[in-house]
């Protein structure tokens, strides 16, 4: 069976499939995190007092600069494609695969402290709210780095018997990717520095 | 919206975050008198201006892909 529009765009909505598809789901992500990030609001505005300076601001920049950074590479991943650079492609796109590991690197110790001290979700509000919404953002740094091998290995042979779909499937990886670094945007001055 | 779009919308809301963090950091050099907030400061703008800089440069060398 031939599945239509995987590479053209459906002339109705002007996507293609997988574009379609992608935007659907990061929409549902939208009212996930929205609905965390309205609880978040919610807490801080009812509580009485609220912690300051309970996070390392130095290790958060430094992941939001890892963030920053590997949505560079990973545009360039898919740009490469775009200019039949396969080796760059490559390059880039495990180039994103590093950064996403350092920055789970980094939470696991940012998380390692505060367990040591005690300082679990169980410890107040503030820890609770703060590790359902890095918790949740670092499953979707596993997920993204899950699809990011899948290309990198069993799913690169599609370059050779249909390079256009390929290029499509990683600007999707690309679109997701994005979304997982903006809710990081975020993340970071709300709870780290507000 | 395509990858190249959703990029520079991200890279121009990393500036605005760059600039918020300059205010902070200017913000918490004034209650504690720290360098090294004023430190954090200078490097939020330097990284907010390199970071429009390159915006520019990557919507000028992908118009056509």
């Amino acid at each position: 069976m031939n599945i239509p529009y995987t590479v053209e765009a459906r002339p109705d909505t002007g996507l293609h499939n997988g574009k379609l598809g992608i935007w659907l789901f990061l929409a549902s992500e939208v009212m996930l995190f929205g609905a965390l990030f309205s609880t978040y609001i919610l807490l801080r505005v009812g509580a009485l007092e609220w912690p300051h300076g309970e996070l390392s601001v130095p290790l958060g920049m430094i992941n939001t600069i890892i963030l920053i950074g590997s949505s560079v590479t990973m545009v360039m991943a898919w740009a490469s494609l775009k200019l039949n650079d396969w080796g760059k492609h490559r390059l880039y796109l495990s180039g994103t695969f590093v950064l996403a590991a350092i920055f789970l690197v980094n939470k696991y110790f940012e998380y390692s402290e505060h367990l040591g001290n005690g300082e679990g979700p169980w410890h107040d509000t503030f820890f609770a709210i703060y590790f359902t919404l890095t918790g949740l953002h670092g499953l979707h740094i596993v997920g993204g780095m899950v699809v990011m091998a899948y290309f990198l290995g069993p799913g690169a042979k599609m370059w050779k018997t249909n390079p256009d779909q390929f290029a499509n499937r990683i600007e999707i990886t690309g679109l997701y990717w994005h979304f997982v670094d903006l809710v990081w945007i975020f993340l970071f001055p709300v709870l780290y520095l507000l | 919206m395509s990858l190249r779009a959703f990029h520079l919308l991200f890279i121009a809301l990393s500036i605005v975050l760059a600039a918020f963090f300059a205010a902070w950091a200017v913000g918490q050099y004034r209650a504690e008198h720290d360098i090294s907030y004023g430190v954090a400061a200078i490097a939020g703008l330097v990284g907010g201006a390199g970071l429009a800089a390159y915006g520019a440069a990557f919507q000028r060398k992908t118009k056509n892909l």
